[in-house]
């Protein structure tokens, strides 16, 4: 085979050319420590490293979020210890002022220290964060959600609640609004069937809770007196003065009273002559009208008065209201169907009642925390005379329940707080170990093998040196040198 | 009796001419394209003598080239194919460098802006994390604007380089013409004195060159002239005749240059008269574009570049930045921002670039509208009015949808005529001055996205105008007994009148259950206008305005989630559900979110977007879709490096093998140099003898 020489020339030089290429890359990729230089190096793992990439960025968001939200939740958390504790100490509050041996001046110094923890609590629904924004106020983070104007606390805020993304498809909230932790909290019974009341005459210390409901459907509408024929021995009769069947019984302190569905207990030492009543809410069984009463709520917390209201018809267009004492708080014209307001309640009465039919009305059934402290601490200051230790046991007994359920939704919110914190930190670990694998993964894709890379590049050089050598050696050999 | 002195002459002279072309080889030792000659040495005629044939010395019988015409022509087709691969990997890596960057290309700052907005959500109020926000969204538009930026400079480039080709292969036409003229004299004019070597391989060099700028095929004529054809068989050049390539503007973009034929010119002996403005200049010829026929040569590569990687690379960053900003956008005017109004565009990106054909005969225009991020593709489209209608054809594959001509009615009331169905989520609109809807023969170019990743930018500049919170907000009523909830799902249209007056919802929703339950003993509920609280007002399902349907007694499920809107023709532009265990009596309200600055829900759906898989028909995120954008490149880049190292050991293969024919090997003229140089000596001491002989006989009679 002919080689021209020429050509001779060019091959070694493009060859040379080659090698020294192949050594600038090898060079750039131990330079830069990466695998591939250009995508097109290898086009389907520079697009995958694209995509981990990205998903490595947003793990790594997911873990800013989640530092976020365990930060706002140990906050939250805190401050609803403070609630409890505040809620703790009302409740030895009220349970010390139901003593027979107080004075009026002992009472009023419980009643000042529960308001002074009054204040204390709406500081603390007050509380903001490090960025200045509400805990409790819902999206309304920027306007304080509870503000108190004599005595009474009104919600400024929504009932919003943030979240933040700590997972790929984990939403977690970060907070709850106030409306949830202070204001609608269930009092009493919290059923809408039934209300409780002592007598008006009670004269012993005999105290009744709201009462729950155990079976709805063996409930029958009525109002019920629980009277004592002697101090050790209660019975339950129904409107018509008829013994409810296996109602009656030995009395002690705090022992369930069950009748009918429902069970109740009455605590401390009522005397011969005392009663407590359980009175149905809606129409009065012995009603002969077709009147049905609608649902009732509160539409005005400010002008709501907790008691039993009682709707009757004196002919079949007028009605009128009174409330447990007797006294009138309300009046109109019936028309089927139109919204009754009084008293911040709302209700309505559809059909045809007849005359003298009547309804119990006991709107209610959820309480702010606040009116609750704040209902039991007037009742303190303002009790005297003789009946005043059935009064404050009757106001204490439902103030506790009150107390109790507005102490249980603090517990139940700090015990989601504690599973949120439990999901953000499992979370965290995930998106750890997730973030490692990632990493790993794009460590095989982009990285450069050193070792390799270092023999190929000790290889290349030494290609190209004999590549140098080769060509000057062969382009010494010519024909025309050993001429003349 | 030959005469030993003729002998011995024709020896010195053959000899001499050997040495000459031995030089003429040494000397051209690094001409391109030249090829070795050898001298044919031949015996003279014998002259009969004597019954015996006697010699009479040597001649030449030609000095030929050591040529091989299937060698040479399959040098010049592989360097066609080599340089159009060279000039396709030239241009791709500059491209695929651009996308190699992991830590500066778009997908990072795609990246930062997301992070920012989860910073947003972490922290509403905060101006800070707000002011980040804006600024991760300026940076993301300006990447997108530098990308872009640097992909124009490179269609400028190509733009510039078909120019400068153009120049010299028309160059080179007129050089083959002028020497098709000089050789088909030297051959034909002065017969049998042997062939014009080196004008052939001037001629031979002139076509390879040719072919390194454009791919040609030659055709040899019996006149030993060369025809030249370019492309589909467009004649570049016959005998002397040269039709000029022209570059041209192309006709729907004029930023975009194209390669024409051009004038026709008799070149004949003087290379100096050409001309190559002639057909562009003149409009009564019509312009032949001949660019998607040509292949080979560097002005191949470039335009396979641009068809191949630089356009699909602006379609599809544009397409990244046209979704992104799309969506965002939807998503961002679903919220409220700081000061209680809705949130507006977070990015600007221009309407998608129309083009008409300067051909047209009518004054239609089109306008195009992106109206469904998910559904762009990277192509653009070609709209033709046809007997038929409208004709969409999709450039990247061919496929041709019809489309018709449908009224829509807008927001403002004014109505337009659209195509429909939308060309992959792009409405395309036409405007006429004159009420024409086009005539036959009329086009249209429309490119989608080309432009949007140059034209995107950050449209609020005020941090607090950031949509961070969802408009409404659902409230349970005080009061309510059980455990119902209502869930405000998502915001799906805030141009709903519902949301017509800033900083309240007309109307204000209540929602009741009836108390007692309407007949058929479960749970329902009505909804109500609840603009006055103290006298809620039944909403209408107007469907049927003869006879609307009142939203009360509505059936509820408590097992089951019920959506409340929409029903019939209640839509105010959101969804709520209504879940868990309601009382008769519970009711819920949904208002105006006034005031709701630490709400995070917007930013919080805005931030979600960048795992949603959203592009292409909703099977890949953003960054999914710029990676295979970036994997697109690549692989082009990846593929032109491997065809052209493959062309290469192809022309390595070609040339050697031509080399080896054609080729001068220095030793080999060394040898031969010693030959003749022998051969010279030798003819020269039979001179010597002739004459010592001479002066014998001389010698001899002289006594």
């Amino acid at each position: 085979m002919r080689i021209s020489t020429a050509m001779f020339h060019q091959q070694s030089i493009t060859s040379m050319l080659n090698a020294q290429s192949q050594l600038d890359e090898t060079q750039q990729q131990l330079a830069t420590g990466r695998r591939m230089l250009n995508p097109s190096d290898d086009p389907a793992a520079s697009s995958q490293a694209l995509s981990l990439r990205q998903t490595v960025a947003t793990t790594e968001q997911y873990q800013n979020n989640a530092d976020t939200a365990t930060a706002r939740l140990n906050l939250e958390e805190s401050s609803l210890t403070g609630v409890g504790n505040v809620l703790q100490r009302v409740r030895e509050l009220a349970l010390k002022s139901n003593n027979a041996d107080l004075t009026n001046s002992d009472r009023h110094a419980i009643a000042v220290e529960m308001r002074q923890n009054f204040d204390a609590l709406v500081g603390l629904a007050n509380t903001r964060d490090a960025n200045g924004e509400y805990l409790f106020s819902g999206y309304n983070t920027q306007t304080q959600p509870f503000n108190v104007n004599a005595n009474k606390v009104s919600y400024m805020g929504d009932q919003g609640s943030r979240f933040l993304q700590i997972g790929e498809s984990d939403q977690v909230a970060t907070g709850d609004s106030g409306w949830n932790v202070f204001m609608n909290i269930p009092t009493g019974n919290g059923n809408g069937l039934f209300v409780t009341a002592p007598g008006p005459n009670n004269s012993g210390s005999g105290a009744i809770d709201p009462g729950t409901v155990v079976d709805q459907n063996t409930w029958k509408p009525d109002s019920y007196t629980i009277s004592f024929p002697t101090a050790d021995t209660y019975e339950v009769r129904d409107s018509a003065g008829g013994l409810v069947p296996g109602a009656s019984g030995a009395y002690s302190s705090g022992d369930a009273i069950a009748f009918r569905g429902i069970q109740t207990t009455i605590t401390g030492d009522p005397i011969v002559g005392d009663s407590f009543t359980i009175t149905s809410v809606g129409p009065n069984p012995t009603n002969s009208g077709t009147g049905a009463m609608n649902h009732s709520t509160v539409v005005d917390s400010t002008a709501w008065q907790q008691d039993i209201y009682t709707l009757s018809f004196s002919s079949a267009n007028d009605y009128q209201i009174q409330d447990s004492a007797g006294k009138l708080v309300g009046n109109g014209t019936y028309q089927s169907g139109n919204p009754i307001t009084f008293r911040g309640i709302r209700t309505s009465i559809t059909g045809a009642p007849a005359i003298g039919d009547s309804f119990v009305i006991a709107p209610g059934t959820q309480q702010d925390v606040f009116s609750t402290i704040n209902t039991l601490a007037t009742t303190l200051e303002n009790t005297s005379g003789p009946q005043t230790n059935s009064t404050v046991a009757n106001a204490v007994s439902r103030a506790i329940q009150d107390l109790d359920q507005a102490h249980a939704r603090t517990l139940d919110t700090r015990s989601a707080i504690g599973s949120r914190l439990n999901r953000v930190s499992n979370a965290k670990d995930s998106n750890e170990g997730f973030s490692i694998q990632l990493h790993s993964t794009l460590s095989t894709l982009e990285d450069l093998d050193y070792t390799t890379a270092v023999s190929t590049l000790n290889l290349q050089t030494l290609g190209l040196q004999a590549a140098q050598q080769a060509y000057v050696k062969v382009s010494g050999l010519s024909l025309f040198s050993h001429l003349g | 009796m030959p005469d030993l002195f003729n002998i011995s002459s024709s020896a010195l002279f053959a000899t001499s001419r050997g040495l000459s072309t031995t030089s003429h080889n040494v000397a051209n030792v690094n001409t391109p394209g030249y090829s070795r000659q050898v001298v044919d040495f031949a015996t003279k005629p014998t002259l009969p003598e004597g019954g015996q044939y006697l010699g009479t010395g040597v001649n030449i019988a030609q000095v030929r080239r050591n040529y091989d015409e299937f060698l040479t022509n399959n040098v010049r087709d592989t360097t066609g194919r080599q340089s159009q691969t060279q000039s396709l990997y030239d241009l791709a890596t500059q491209v695929d460098n651009l996308l190699a960057d992991p830590t500066a290309g778009v997908s990072p700052a795609v990246d930062d802006f997301f992070k920012s907005s989860h910073g947003v959500a972490d922290d509403p109020t905060s101006t800070a994390a707000r002011q980040d926000m804006l600024s991760t969204a300026t940076t993301l538009a300006k990447r997108f604007n530098i990308q872009s930026s640097h992909l124009n400079d490179l269609a400028q480039q190509v733009n510039s380089q078909i120019t400068t080709q153009v120049d010299e292969v028309n160059h080179l036409a007129s050089n083959i013409a002028k020497l098709n003229n000089d050789i088909a004299i030297a051959t034909t004019q002065i017969a049998g004195r042997g062939q014009p070597n080196d004008l052939m391989d001037s001629r031979d060099e002139a076509v390879r060159q040719m072919a390194e700028k454009i791919g040609v095929n030659v055709l040899k004529q019996d006149d030993g002239t060369f025809n030249v054809f370019v492309g589909n068989g467009q004649t570049l050049v016959t005998g002397t005749q040269v039709r000029y390539l022209d570059v041209v503007k192309n006709p729907y973009d004029g930023n975009q240059n194209e390669i024409a034929l051009g004038q026709s010119v008799n070149v004949g002996s003087n290379p100096n008269n050409q001309t190559s403005k002639g057909a562009a200049s003149s409009p009564n010829t019509p312009i032949a574009i001949i660019s998607g026929q040509i292949t080979g040569g560097s002005l191949g590569g470039m335009l396979q570049f641009r068809r191949e990687v630089l356009e699909p690379a602006q379609n599809g960053l544009g397409r990244v930045a046209a979704g992104l900003a799309t969506e965002v956008n939807q998503q961002h005017q679903q919220g409220m921002d700081l000061n209680g109004v809705l949130g507006g565009n977070l990015f600007n990106v221009g309407t998608p670039q129309t083009f008409s054909d300067t051909n047209n005969t009518s004054d239609l225009q089109i306008q195009a509208e992106i109206t469904n991020a998910s559904a762009l593709s990277t192509s653009d489209y070609q709209l033709t009015i046809t007997g038929a209608g409208y004709r969409i054809t999709k450039l990247s594959d061919g496929t041709t949808t019809t489309a018709t001509l449908t009224n829509k009615i807008n927001r403002d009331g004014t109505s337009s005529l659209v195509l429909d169905p939308p060309v992959d989520g792009v409405t395309l609109t036409l405007n006429s001055a004159s009420g024409s809807t086009g005539n036959q023969g009329d086009s249209f170019l429309i490119r989608p996205n080309r432009m949007a990743a140059g034209q995107i930018s950050v449209a609020i500049a005020d941090p607090s105008r950031l949509a961070a919170a969802s408009p409404i907000r659902a409230k349970t009523a005080d009061g309510n007994i059980g455990s119902g909830q209502l869930s405000i799902d998502q915001v799906i249209d805030t141009n709903n009148p519902a949301f017509a007056s800033t900083g309240t919802l007309t109307p204000p929703i209540l929602i009741r259950f009836d108390d007692p339950p309407a007949a058929g003993g479960g749970l329902t509920y009505s909804v109500y206008n609840n603009t006055d609280p103290a006298n809620p007002v039944l909403l209408q399902d107007n469907t049927n305005p003869i006879n609307p349907v009142p939203l009360r007694g509505i059936p509820y499920n408590p097992a089951q989630d019920s959506a409340v809107f929409p029903n019939g023709s209640v839509d105010y532009g959101y969804r709520v559900t209504l879940s868990g265990t309601p009382q008769p009596g519970d009711a819920f309200t949904i208002d105006y979110n006034t005031g709701g600055k630490g709400d995070n829900r917007n930013m919080l759906a805005l931030s979600n977007l960048q795992s949603t898989p959203l592009l292409a028909g909703g099977t890949t995120t953003f960054q999914g879709a710029y990676g295979q954008t970036v994997a697109d490149v690549g692989t082009a880049t990846r593929r032109a490096e491997l065809n052209n190292g493959a062309e290469k050991t192809l022309l390595t293969q070609a040339q050697t093998a031509q080399q080896e024919v054609a080729g001068v090997n220095l030793d080999e003229e060394a040898a031969n140099l010693l030959r003749y140089q022998e051969a010279y000596q030798a003819s020269a001491q039979l001179v010597a003898t002739a004459d010592t002989l001479f002066k014998t006989i001389l010698g001899v009679t002289g006594r």
